[in-house]
């Protein structure tokens, strides 16, 4: 072959060299997307199909969908694929492509992945299940002495992670220990009431800048999670995911509440999102079930918290008066300019 | 009785770094180890590069900062050209850079289609250097290693729509026949799409000249090594090894399978070559740890060996017949040396990290040594005798964790005796290629790794972001008149904006 006249098929194969192998997991995750947009409109046994749909999330994410879609993971992608515009436009798709999905079907239907596809939301319920198995009471109440204990157990975390860092065990760069340390720290200073759950939620902002600015910066950032999403072995990101999970037990959804950046992001959208969960209070009865039954306190007093709203519809499903109502907000601003008179829910604080 | 067994022993220890000086040495680059010994050390005299030094070529610019850590990282190779001596190597930034192996000098680039992660080849031929370079986007290159020029191009696979990438193992140099030079390269690629889930994994022969397909040979769907080009008995044969934990023989005349053995554990790292006290053996190592010693002929094992944990890079071999050994480092955290014809080990090195990478020989000058990076970012430098520690090098800091230790092959270090001076050329994963001199005295300062960091930025991150959740949520108890302080959970009222009604 003369070198100085390469094949035509050059100019399209070798653009295209960057998206080898994520077909798959670019299609697997939109097959989830709609899959939860067409199944979350069934009523009937709705928790329970929301069930079966994390643990087939789960598995698509270890088995299809691994590379590098950590929470932090995508916003590091996001960022070098807006670095690549207008020099190479296939790879940029690749590396934006994942999080523009994500943030697109908030957009268009609020927060699903949040509520039904993330794996690390699903690990999370899975011990706030187990919690309710152990133990009936209300969580955040504890005794003195279960807070004498559950210092010890933070105490030993970070015994933990000294033995290993001085076993050489940890790559100590992986700043994943940073943010399980940080979040049982929180949990711990919230049931200890020293700090309160709803202030504490702005923190997510500054997790968000913290994954920002260290992407920009190429620094190397681990997610939790990280390990299992591509079968490696990581004991500084396995410790960290099962510091989540014990995070969890004492506080629903912690990470969701006080770290994660995604949450963040995704909060933030549902703000402008098509779809919203709404209450009619000439209905509601303040008998407090939704409240209950949220994983992640967004309801007082029978009004949805929107940038806390994670679209599991729980609220929806347990209401005794069906107070709770999906509303399409872009078709009804077009069609009322006005809202209902009767439906109301909460923004964000500021 | 004492005194002579203590001369008999002198008398093998000074022995056998002169028994290796012949062999070890090799003088043309054209294997991804530089020969089928794997011994990664070339003697080089370039009259138009003057006296080597210490230089760092700095492509962490143009690297994206966390891909080598889940793929291959070219390793160094060196070469001549024009009288100057080389150094070739594959960047993830698609492209070769030839190197003035003294100065450090960029003498050319040549960008490819894809990151190239496989080690360039040298050849000779015409009076002439050529460098072989196998990049991702399944094109084997064939460069002119004084301008920088193509001289031919050749596609492994041809292309369709769907078709992914691949990774191609490091080109070699030998011989189809007697007398047609060949370039042989193994490749693994694949296609993801929904339409056409699959994967090859094949061999190619092409005419060292033209670049023509001489043959091609199937080996499954999984993940092959580079080839070694040996020849033994006068057969020509092709050795490598495939994730599927086959070490395959080739007969590199046809392509046709000669024997196959079957590992416990994948293989990711071509086996060695060694005329050894028993015969001619192909060594070979897996991730299960094993290291084999395996008649070239038959595929027989003739002896093995246990590491304590899994190897990824590929065993080196010092010398031939009697007195030959097998250097090999293990993700157990140490550098082994084995007798190449029993396997009987002969030491064992500790190092405070598994070694990743394929060792380095410098059976020569005042310290005879052996080079192995660790994940310790260390740089290890140990005696070929008798395995005392000489010196460590830090190398930098990784640019990814630990997760993607098992999954990469890191860039391995390569020796030169370049005008009289022994270097090293290490290509680090901070994304830098350096140039050490290996004599010199003031560089053997070991830079210890230090948890100094993770111990400063733990409380750096924990305290702020506790006192900043305490002030905002005094600021909200304050708001709302301490009415949060009896539950941690309760929402205020100011965060109720918008009652529509």
């Amino acid at each position: 072959m003369d070198p100085e006249r390469l094949p035509l098929s050059k100019l399209f194969d070798v653009p295209f060299l960057s998206l080898d192998g994520t077909s798959v997991e670019m299609a697997s995750l939109l097959f989830l997307f709609l899959l939860v947009l067409v199944i979350s409109r069934v009523q009937r046994h709705r928790q329970i199909v929301r069930r079966v749909v994390q643990v087939l999330s789960i598995g698509f994410f270890f088995y299809i969908v691994y590379s590098c879609l950590g929470v932090f993971g995508m916003i590091r992608n996001s960022l070098f694929g807006l670095t690549l515009i207008g020099s190479a436009y296939t790879e940029s798709f690749y590396w934006m492509a994942l999080p523009v999905v994500v943030l697109s079907a908030t957009l268009i239907a609020g927060p699903v992945f949040c509520g039904w596809i993330c794996p690390t939301g699903t690990l999370q319920d899975l011990a706030d299940w187990l919690r309710t198995r152990m133990a009936k009471r209300r969580r955040g109440r504890l005794s003195p002495a279960q807070l004498v204990v559950l210092a010890v157990l933070v105490s030993g975390f970070l015994a933990a992670l000294i033995v290993l860092s001085i076993k050489k065990e940890l790559f100590v760069e992986d700043s994943s220990l940073h943010w399980a340390a940080s979040l049982i720290l929180l949990c711990y200073l919230v049931l200890a009431r020293i700090i309160d759950d709803i202030p504490t939620r702005k923190l997510r902002i500054l997790s968000f800048s913290a994954i920002f600015v260290t992407a920009a910066s190429h620094l190397v950032i681990t997610s939790p999670m990280h390990f299992a999403f591509t079968a490696r072995s990581d004991p500084a990101s396995a410790l960290a995911t099962v510091i989540i999970m014990i995070a969890a037990l004492f506080v629903a959804r912690s990470w969701c509440r006080y770290l994660c950046p995604w949450g963040y992001l995704t909060g933030l959208l549902h703000r402008f999102s098509r779809l919203r969960i709404v209450s009619d209070r000439a209905v509601c009865n303040d008998c407090g079930v939704c409240k209950a039954h949220c994983a992640v306190d967004a309801i007082d007093n029978g009004r949805i918290r929107t940038e806390a709203c994670q679209f599991c519809f729980s609220c929806v499903d347990h209401c005794p008066t069906g107070a709770f109502q999906l509303v399409d907000v872009w078709r009804l601003s077009a069609e009322r300019p006005a809202a209902p008179a009767t439906t109301t829910t909460i923004a964000e604080a500021h | 009785m004492r005194t002579v067994a203590a001369l008999l022993g002198a008398a093998l220890i000074t022995t056998l770094p002169a028994a290796a000086r012949a062999h070890a040495s090799c003088s043309l680059w054209s294997q991804g180890r530089c020969d089928a010994a794997n011994s990664a050390s070339i003697t080089i005299d370039a009259p138009k590069s003057g006296p080597p030094r210490a230089w760092t070529f700095d492509g962490s610019g143009r690297v994206w900062g966390y891909e080598p850590g889940i793929t291959i990282w070219s390793p160094p190779t060196l070469g001549m050209a024009d009288k100057r001596a080389v150094v070739a190597v594959g960047s993830y930034d698609h492209t070769v850079y030839a190197l003035d192996a003294s100065s450090g000098n960029t003498l050319w680039k040549f960008t490819t289609g894809g990151p190239v992660f496989a080690a360039p080849v040298f050849w000779e031929a015409d009076g002439k250097s050529w460098v072989f370079v196998a990049s991702t986007d399944r094109t084997v290159y064939a460069i002119d290693a004084e301008q920088g020029r193509p001289l031919w191009v050749h596609e492994v696979e041809d292309y369709r729509a769907t078709i992914g990438g691949a990774r191609l193992g490091a080109p070699s140099v030998g011989r189809v026949g007697s007398a047609t030079d060949a370039v042989f390269v193994s490749y693994w690629v694949w296609d993801g799409s929904l339409t056409h889930n699959e994967a090859h994994a094949r061999v190619v022969a092409l005419s060292a000249r033209e670049g023509k397909p001489l043959w091609r040979s199937d080996l499954g769907d999984n993940e092959l090594t580079a080839t070694v080009f040996a020849q033994s008995s006068g057969r020509n044969f092709l050795l490598l090894g495939s994730s599927n934990g086959n070490v395959y023989a080739l007969s590199a005349d046809t392509g046709r399978l000669l024997w196959a053995k079957t590992e416990l554990d994948s293989v990711r790292s071509p086996p060695a070559f060694v005329e050894s006290a028993v015969g001619p053996l192909v060594v070979m190592a897996s991730k299960y740890g094993s290291l084999r010693g395996l008649s070239i002929e038959t595929g027989a094992e003739r002896w093995h060996y246990k590491t304590g944990d899994r190897i990824t890079g590929s065993p080196s071999v010092l010398g031939s017949g009697r007195g030959a050994r097998v250097f090999v480092g293990s993700y157990d955290r140490h550098l082994y040396c084995l007798d190449a014809a029993t396997g009987k080990e002969i030491f064992a090195h500790p190092v405070r990290g598994g070694i990743y990478s394929s060792p380095a020989l410098v059976p020569s000058g005042a310290h005879p040594m052996v080079l192995a990076s660790a994940w310790d970012n260390q740089l290890h430098a140990v005696g070929l005798s008798d395995g005392a520690s000489l010196f460590s090098i830090f190398t930098g800091r990784p640019i990814w964790n630990v997760a993607g230790l098992d999954e990469s092959n890191w860039s391995s270090p390569a020796a030169a005796l370049v005008n009289g001076r022994w270097m090293a050329y290490v290509g680090s994963y901070d994304g830098a290629l350096r140039a050490l001199p290996l004599e010199d005295d003031s560089r053997i300062v070991p830079r210890l790794r230090s948890n100094l960091g993770f111990w400063i930025s733990f409380p750096l991150a924990l305290a702020p972001l506790a006192l900043l959740a305490r002030a905002l949520t005094v600021r909200a108890r304050r708001r709302e008149g301490q009415r949060l302080s009896a539950d941690p959970f309760a929402i205020p009222a100011s965060s109720v904006l918008a009652h529509r009604k």
